[in-house]
């Protein structure tokens, strides 16, 4: 792929980060990231999918520094950013890296009225024109919304309608790389191909690398080029969407591409071959494990206990 | 099939001051014994209104204001609150969304089951504690966890537990709103597995609402896509899977890409689609039901 | 079955931003409207207090202790003074002590509380402490002891209650303010690049708008109440004339014992009545906001069926 050869949008390295719970004497670690490698090139959209309290939405939140992680580099756009932006994210960070929350409902200000949501926006970064109104409009219909909802107020809108005004704030500013966190996982099942629709085509019309963070798989192959599985903090596999799901070798992703709800399918449920896949889950889990190349073509890894007689 | 319930032109009104909104509005459905019936729509389409008034569990400012709920032959609507309150739980038991969260957080798990029994059964302390152990047994939950606190548990756990609750006293009809959404889709697969397995072993029909129809087609025999109030489609999972005939369920297959099988573009509902007049529903195929009506875009369309 | 149609989008209606919404449902609210009524008509009161009674209220005008009657509408005093007089007048300092001091006090805890959400770590620790610290501090004997060192006057009481009084109201709007925070529009702000002050001024204080009302009013009544006890006890500035002197007087004449309750009701009652007035408010602006305590329209037993009222079933079997 072409975009191997440019340099990556998003290029991280061993992120580790550790949250602390509990009060005084029962304080107790949780490691949501686990020595994390990921790559997100230009004009790609990558998936990274795991189920609740994986540690997706912490990884999210690191890229777009609404956390700080223990330890490990990541580069942006080319810069070594934790070191030359140590203690807060530069306003030029701010501008070419955006995030898409998960609750449409949540995240809009219910007293600001759209407009002013978005021209506020548009100021902060000097994006804003002389004919600001009209780019307003522009903004408000690129992302599939009529001018009028730009006099409203978050909570007369549906929350599809939110969704992609949070993705126009994305927008006015322009960024290279959106973070989106489960965008539409508290959306209506209708409307939800709409806002994924909109995603794919940011990346077709403006280049834009993406992480939709999720927990759904199929969506997640509908939506992205590459795939990357997350369990208890560690990437566990990755590579080209339909290569992955096709065969996956990581029992975990194994697990999941079984439990997805398939009406094609012919095999009822297992409960043992359901503790099998715990069982050896586990077993990996606590081995001392390395990336291993499935295949070149696809970019298919996998993460497997160094010495496992074959996968 | 002898219908187990019947539900005929229902009609449910949420009644304010100014206005009375309809929330179910002429439903027409019916359930045979050890069916699973499945009701599926987005939310405030009024599923789960109707199943609520089925058990006539609605609140102020809910009324049913028409039609009529029939159960093997009993006129629900009419019965009396000693009546209702022995057809529940015994007859049609019902686990609602999120039911999970309203275990009660300071009972040992063990003591809310047997209080199923203790009340509904009249049973002594003892068998209704050596009820609740068989009830786990039959969840597949080790009995040890009697003891522990609903927060002791995991989210998938505490769905079981309430499952078990639900079917203590042997229902022949269970009523399921959303059981489970809140959970992880492996969690959820092994939740409706045990569901199955359940119905298998004790025969009792199922009416299951949810949203998401990747997971209704797998599960149901029947389903009915609701809309604003009313049913839009009702069909058998196959004839739904090999085509379905209303736009609206069209959109909603349409929202859950395909884990197997080429990719391709798929275009969900605009952004303001409406659906309005809906119909009643036409026989266009045997056991197939559609409803006609008219359907307007009110912006730019999808991009 | 259907041809999709392109109809005109209706334009959507114009809401209100939190603080003017907050007022309009307000001006709805039966409680509002009573507790409103009742402060202006002493606010009336206190305003024309020099109008009504030009001369010095603690001018002698009569003979002492003398019961309601046509000249004195509430009698006087053991020493003759009008107790009307001295009523109103005395409106115009425990309103205005009692207002500005449950402002500032307001303003205070605002400040406190939200720099300590927004900021967290060091300073929210440093700030937790200063808040646990005077809200441990028995706030009686603290005023007692303030006022008996600071310089008698206004000024005084208005910051001795100001120092007992913030506290309250900082825990509350810290901890209110970070829940505020965690909320995704505040980070959706810092991730567009947002600053500090701008990010509490725009996004978490008008969403706090009902608690930082409730507590200016629980400031206001606390205020009041303060301050009255304190001149009560003989601590306050015993040249002015407030509801907290007059009985602070009717005490010391005596009257209380010999059960000359025109001298001492009406200040008490004043008091007691601003206080109910500025509650009604506060529970008003709690109903707006908080949907649940809205009275249903019909008392439905909770654990009655669901109502039918198809024509041919029964009515409301319960």
């Amino acid at each position: 792929m072409s975009t191997q050869e440019k340099t990556p949008a998003v290029r991280i390295r061993g992120l580790d980060k550790t949250f602390a719970h509990g009060g005084f004497r029962a304080r107790r670690k949780v490691r949501a990231l686990n020595a994390v490698d990921l790559d997100i090139g230009r004009g790609e959209i990558v998936a990274l999918v795991g189920e609740s309290g994986s540690g997706k939405s912490t990884l999210a939140r690191c890229i777009a520094r609404l956390e700080s992680p223990d330890s490990g580099s990541m580069e942006v756009l080319g810069e070594d950013v934790l070191r030359t932006q140590r203690r807060r994210a530069t306003k030029a960070y701010r501008s070419d890296v955006q995030m898409v929350f998960q609750d449409p409902f949540g995240s809009l200000n219910p007293t600001q009225r759209i407009e002013h949501v978005l021209a506020r926006s548009l100021h902060l970064h000097g994006k804003a024109r002389p004919d600001i109104r009209a780019q307003l409009v522009e903004l408000i219909e690129s992302v599939g919304l009529p001018a009028e909802v730009l006099a409203s107020f978050p909570h007369e809108l549906s929350g599809g309608q939110r969704q992609r005004i949070a993705i126009a704030r994305v927008l006015a500013v322009e960024p290279q790389v959106i973070l989106a966190d489960e965008p539409t996982s508290m959306l209506d099942v209708s409307v939800r191909i709409g806002v994924l629709n909109l995603l794919a085509r940011l990346r077709d019309e403006r280049g834009i690398a993406i992480l939709y963070v999720t927990h759904d798989l199929a969506s997640a192959r509908y939506l992205a080029d590459r795939i990357v599985v997350m369990n208890q903090g560690t990437l566990v596999e990755g590579g080209e969407s339909l290569a992955l799901l096709d065969a996956p070798r990581h029992p975990y992703t194994q697990m999941l591409v079984g439990a997805v709800p398939d009406p094609e399918r012919t095999t009822p449920f297992d409960p043992d071959e359901r503790r099998r896949y715990r069982t050896q889950i586990a077993a990996w889990a606590e081995a001392p494990s390395e990336r291993v190349t499935i295949d070149d073509a696809s970019g298919h890894w996998v993460w497997k206990p160094k010495e496992a007689a074959h996968v | 099939m002898s219908a187990l319930l019947e539900i005929e032109d229902l009609v449910v009104e949420y009644v304010s001051d100014e206005r009375a909104v309809r929330g179910a509005d002429r439903v027409s459905v019916s359930i045979g014994e050890g069916e699973i019936l499945g009701l599926a729509g987005e939310s405030g389409c009024g599923k789960s209104t109707v199943a609520n008034a089925v058990m006539r569990l609605l609140k102020e400012p809910a009324r049913i204001s028409g039609g009529a709920v029939r159960f093997d032959g009993q006129d629900v609507l009419r019965m009396s609150t000693e009546r209702l309150r022995d057809w529940r739980w015994r007859e049609t038991a019902m686990v609602f969304q999120s039911a999970m969260n309203s275990l009660i957080p300071v009972m040992r798990i063990g003591d809310q089951i047997a209080d199923i029994f203790t009340t509904h059964e009249k049973m002594s302390k003892r068998a209704a504690r050596a009820e609740a152990v068989r009830l786990m047994e039959l969840v597949r939950i080790d009995p040890a966890r009697l003891k522990a606190y609903p927060h002791q548990l995991s989210g998938g756990q505490r769905q079981r537990v309430v499952i078990a609750m639900a079917c203590a006293l042997r229902p022949r009809l269970l009523i399921l709103d959303e059981p489970t959404t809140a959970l992880d889709v492996v969690v959820q697969q092994e939740i409706l597995a045990e569901i199955k397995q359940l119905q298998a072993e004790l025969g009792f029909a199922v009416l299951f609402i949810t949203h998401d129809m990747s997971l209704m087609l797998e599960l149901s025999d029947r389903i009915g896509v609701m809309y604003a109030g009313r049913i839009v489609e009702l069909a058998p999972a196959a004839a739904l899977r090999q085509g379905a005939r209303h736009a609206y369920t069209q959109a909603l297959l349409g929202a859950f890409p395909s884990i197997t099988g080429p990719r391709e573009r798929r275009v969900g509902l605009a952004e303001g689609t409406r659906f309005t007049d809906i119909g009643d529903l036409v026989e266009v195929a045997p056991g197939h039901f559609v409803a006609p009506g008219d359907m307007t875009v009110r912006t730019e369309g999808n991009r | 079955m259907a041809y999709p149609q392109t109809e005109l989008v209706a334009t959507p209606q114009r809401g209100g931003r939190g603080l003017a919404r907050l007022l309009r449902n307000l001006g709805r609210n039966g409680k509002a409207i009573a507790g409103i009524a009742i402060l202006l008509l002493f606010i009336a009161g206190a305003l024309l207090a020099p109008v009504l009674f030009p001369d010095d209220p603690s001018r002698i005008v009569g003979g002492g202790a003398a019961p309601p009657n046509a000249e004195h509408l509430l009698g006087t005093t053991a020493r003759g003074q009008d107790v009307l007089a001295l009523t109103l007048w005395g409106a115009r300092s425990s309103l205005f002590v009692g207002f500005a001091a449950g402002l500032l006090a307001t303003l205070v805890a605002v400040l406190v509380g939200l720099a300590g959400a927004y900021f967290g770590g060091v300073l929210d620790d440093i700030l937790s402490l200063a808040t646990n610290v005077f809200l441990l501090i028995p706030g009686l004997p603290l005023l007692v002891i303030l006022a008996a060192f600071m310089p008698p006057g206004v000024g005084t009481v208005i910051i001795v209650l100001v120092i007992t009084g913030w506290a309250g109201g900082a825990r509350i709007l810290r901890s209110q303010g970070m829940s505020i925070r965690g909320k995704d529009y505040v980070a959706a702000s810092i991730v567009t690049g947002e600053r500090p002050l701008r990010i509490m001024l725009r996004d978490i204080l008008p969403n706090m708008a009902s608690i930082v009302m409730m507590t200016l009013l629980g400031c206001i009544i606390g205020s009041i109440g303060a301050q009255a006890g304190l001149e009560f006890l003989g601590l306050g500035d015993s040249n002015t004339i407030s509801w907290g002197t007059n009985l602070f007087w009717a005490t010391s004449d005596g009257s209380l014992m010999l059960g000359q309750w025109w001298i001492f009701v009406p200040s008490g009652l004043a008091i007691a009545l601003v206080a109910f007035a500025l509650a009604l408010c506060n529970y008003a602006v709690d109903e707006i906001t908080n949907p649940r305590l809205r009275k249903p329209r019909r008392a439905a037993n909770a654990a009655a069926p669901t109502r039918v009222t198809a024509d041919d079933a029964e009515e409301g079997v319960a």
